[in-house]
């Protein structure tokens, strides 16, 4: 019995929706029934790299027959993977269909290493400014922005990608996120020679924000005021400005990987937060005396640079109610950095005395004041279950040396645990395990996400 | 854990009872607006699905909802349910959609986008000559009138 055939129109849309374009419009053929359905399929994905190299001509000529023959009003998804020489496809038409068939979901993303000097950049038209009205999710990769006169204006737009994005001018970026009244998730990944010196995210409905800039020499910086947000995850290197300018009460989790001069103001605005990684390259005075972190659980810190030891006392005497305190190293560490130098405090902190449950120590190296300060933790711990490190060392001798060591420790804890983990687990994002995070990550992967954002 | 311990009992095309937790039963967001609307009776007639079908159906719901219910969600929590989910969906093709027809009546979202993604994937990188024999589509067309689909849409069947 034929069942496929049998189901209402609706439901064969759902299902061809999820298949790309090439291969929805082949099912014409199967049978009469089949002949017109694709043509109302609400969603349209295109993809250049489903043609061999060269076939450029053969692309463009799918691409253009098939939206010429679409028939659905109103698209959900509207996506476009375009090549290199994307002469052969008009920007202008893709956007236009957008506004047109009110697209939910728009996608425009160009194959292209991110660099300086594009040959052929593709230049959206400021038609796409003003002419989305009901666009929710709007993903952009390896484009060129233009300034327009007119105002910018999504009215209901949620999720928004930045990658590899170049604008105008410095006064642009604002710009478009003050036309975007709703705006809750927001992904940036900066490239050089983007024309912004400050990028300023101002979005006061904002409750995700990634933000990454990896490669830089310039000294470019940030200035956030979303004092809504709830996860943040910061990965930038700078020597330029770094700020927050509110505070956000409801932040709940950060990552943050910063190099930048000063980021004292930048701590002092999470209080709130529940989950931290941190990895500052310059944690001298990291943040202000008198801050403390009353909700912080979950404490992930990079030992790469020469201050982690002073920061994560300070940290661990600032957080009385932290559970689970990780150390990781995220960047090598350069062998001519000073060694930390350990100072036994003169107060146990308190969230070791009564809520510090877990304790993991990844890279491990066994120096004199890893060794010191693991101890220290061990021994003044009340409630730990577990401690484990995985040692950074290969040689068992030198591994079975590090155990002993630990293991004559006088521990606090009758319950706790010492392990040494065979293979060092990998860094993992903290926002991995996060509820919004992973509903994000379900709507956008169902819309509209190819490469995938963090 | 529940917010209410309160029974429900929905009733199959042939009249069998299921007994669930209000919690489960309103993962069918048909039932959820039942309740809303202030259907107070605690037994809910299902005509157009049998028991069969809403058995499983309701397997599904009562796990998403044990699942939804533990604190964190930790990662294992997802991978089983993940597990879980492609599992439950290998089936053979009538149940399969069944169970869409089944999840579209009751509205269970989860439910209808892993059987029509899974529908999309069995037909995925097939030519349509497979389409028609995987689910046994009979081909109406004559081999001059599909000739001719073909050959009017060259664009779409292009290498």
């Amino acid at each position: 019995m034929d069942r496929i055939s049998e189901l209402p129109d609706a439901l064969l849309f759902e299902i061809l929706s999820y298949l790309p374009t090439r291969e929805v419009v082949t099912t014409m053929v199967l049978s009469k029934r089949w002949k017109y359905l694709y043509t109302f399929v609400p969603t349209l994905e295109y993809d250049h790299n489903s043609y061999p190299d060269g076939e450029d001509r053969s692309f463009s000529r799918f691409v253009y027959s098939s939206l010429l023959l679409h028939e659905a009003p109103v698209l959900q998804v509207l996506s476009f993977g375009l090549g290199q020489n994307t002469g052969s496809i008009d920007i202008g038409v893709c956007v236009r269909t957008a506004i047109k068939r009110h697209a939910r979901h728009l996608n425009i993303e160009i194959d292209d290493t991110c660099s300086a000097e594009t040959i052929n950049p593709v230049i959206l038209p400021t038609s796409l400014y003003t002419g989305c009205t009901m666009l929710v999710s709007l993903g952009l990769d390896n484009v060129v922005l233009m300034d327009s006169s007119s105002t910018v204006s999504f009215p209901s737009l949620k999720i928004l990608g930045l990658l590899s994005v170049k604008y105008p001018n410095n006064e642009f970026v604002p710009k478009i996120f003050a036309g975007c009244p709703v705006l809750e998730n927001l992904f940036v990944d900066r490239c050089p020679g983007d024309n912004v010196n400050l990028f300023v995210v101002r979005v006061p409905t904002l409750k995700i924000l990634l933000l990454q800039k990896v490669l830089d020499i310039h000294a470019d910086g940030f200035l956030i005021d979303a004092p809504c947000l709830e996860l943040m995850g910061i990965n930038v290197n700078t020597k330029g400005f770094c700020g927050i300018e509110h505070n956000m009460p409801k932040i709940d989790a950060a990552s943050m990987c910063v190099t930048c001069n000063r980021t004292e103001q930048i701590l002092s605005s999470l209080t709130s937060l529940q989950q931290l990684r941190l990895c500052l390259m310059t944690s001298k005075d990291a943040y202000p005396e008198g801050i403390a972190f009353n909700r912080l659980v979950e404490l992930t810190l990079c030992t790469s640079e020469p201050e982690w030891l002073n920061l994560l006392m300070r940290l661990l005497k600032d957080s009385p109610k932290l559970r689970v305190l990780k150390l990781e190293q995220v960047h090598l560490r350069e062998a001519v950095n000073p060694r930390p130098c350990w100072n036994e405090p003169t107060h146990v902190p308190s969230c070791l005395l009564s809520s510090l449950e877990t304790f993991q120590w990844s890279q491990y190296e066994g120096r004199e004041e890893e060794i010191k300060v693991a101890k220290f933790i061990i021994r003044n711990s009340a409630c730990l279950k577990n401690a484990t490190f995985y040692p950074k060392s290969t040689d068992p001798v030198e591994k079975l040396e590090m155990l002993i060591e630990l293991s004559v420790s006088p521990r606090s804890s009758s319950i706790c645990q010492l392990d040494f983990g065979r293979e060092t687990p990998t860094v993992r994002d903290i926002f991995h395990d996060h509820r919004l995070m992973k509903r994000l990550r379900q709507t956008y992967q169902k819309n509209c996400d190819k490469n995938g954002f963090p | 854990m529940s917010e209410s311990n309160k029974k429900i009992s929905l009733i199959s095309s042939e009249g069998e009872a299921f007994e669930v937790s209000e919690a489960v039963a309103r993962e069918f967001e048909i039932v959820a607006h039942m309740l809303e609307d202030g259907c107070s009776g605690s037994s809910i007639p299902i005509t157009t699905v049998d028991s069969n079908i809403l058995g499983k159906v309701i397997e599904y719901c009562t796990k998403h909802v044990e699942v939804g219910n533990v604190e964190g969600n930790s990662e294992k929590a997802e991978k089983d349910l993940e597990e879980f989910d492609k599992r439950f969906i290998a089936v053979e093709m009538n149940t399969l959609f069944s169970l869409i027809l089944a999840a579209n009546y009751l509205n269970v979202k989860g439910l209808l986008n892993i059987g029509c993604q899974k529908v999309a994937d069995t037909i995925k990188d097939m030519k349509p000559e497979e389409v028609r024999s995987i689910f046994n589509i009979e081909n109406d067309y004559t081999p001059a009138e599909e000739e001719v689909v073909r050959k009017e849409n060259e664009w779409a069947f292009q290498p």
